[in-house]
């Protein structure tokens, strides 16, 4: 009885000791895998504005003085 | 001497135990990390963009003194020397390669002179230059005519490098006494291409 007591203790450590081992061994993954998409957008258009107004009508007279007619 | 079934069976968790002791300590110690390497990934696709950063020029308001043909309207140049009303001085547009690759690039416009501006012998012209030296490959550095379609290949190629990836787009107008009248906009619609 006293065997079969020390047995199931030594199972049971046995048990921890070799998840614990495995587990470190997975958690020692040095492994980054990045992946980088590349942005497609494009906005290629610009704007050239102008506003034209009218322009004045020249008041040819107001150089011309007055009888200098021919 | 006789080894019982339990007495079997505690030899092989002892020898277990010792095993994974052993694998335990060598992880912590290092002791085994001669052959021990690590793998980065990284995939990085090909991105063409293109992007106006200046993309307005507004020349404002103004018209054709009296006694002109017509008013010559350009960026980077003094807007009341113009033959015209108008004033201050524009800044060219500026067109930035912001994928990662060397892109052909093409200009053109939603009209040509003619229907933009109307009148006798109107110019919508264009004039592209390097914003950053060498950004542009063969960059002609003079004015030409905006046309509608396809456009005109104007950099082959502009590049994608940070440091030379930016070009100005000069505008010059020639609006004739006889032009349209009121708001005239036109789009320039830049395009780029790359060999996959």
């Amino acid at each position: 009885m006293e065997s079969k007591k020390k047995m199931t203790i030594l199972i049971v450590i046995a048990l921890i000791i070799v998840i614990t081992a495995i587990s470190l061994r997975v958690l020692d993954s040095n492994e980054v895998p990045t992946s980088i998409e590349g942005d497609q957008t494009n906005d290629g258009s610009g704007e050239v504005g102008v506003t034209i107004i009218q322009s004045g009508v020249e008041d040819k007279l107001a150089n011309n003085p007055e009888g200098s007619s021919a | 001497m006789k080894f019982s079934k339990e007495d079997a069976i505690s030899y092989v968790a002892v020898l277990v135990i010792v095993v994974s002791l052993a694998s335990i300590g060598i992880q912590f110690t290092g002791y085994a990390t001669t052959d021990d390497s690590a793998t980065v990934n990284v995939t990085i696709t090909t991105s063409a963009a293109i992007n106006f950063t200046v993309d307005l020029v507004d020349f404002g308001t103004g018209s054709v003194n009296n006694g002109s043909a017509g008013a010559t309207l350009a960026t980077g140049a003094n807007l009341s020397e113009a033959d015209g009303t108008w004033t201050g001085t524009k800044s060219a547009l500026t067109l930035e390669n912001i994928g990662n690759v060397n892109v052909t690039l093409n200009l053109s416009a939603n009209a040509a002179a003619q229907a933009y501006l109307g009148g006798t012998d109107p110019l919508f012209q264009y004039k592209v230059t390097d914003n950053e030296t060498d950004a542009c490959g063969g960059v002609a550095g003079t004015y030409a005519n905006f046309t509608t379609g396809d456009g005109v290949l104007v950099c082959s190629p502009l590049d994608f490098d940070n440091d030379r990836d930016k070009i100005n787009i000069d505008i010059k107008l020639y609006i004739p006494s006889d032009s349209n009248v009121g708001t005239q906009t036109a789009t320039i619609t830049a395009t780029g291409t790359y060999d996959a």
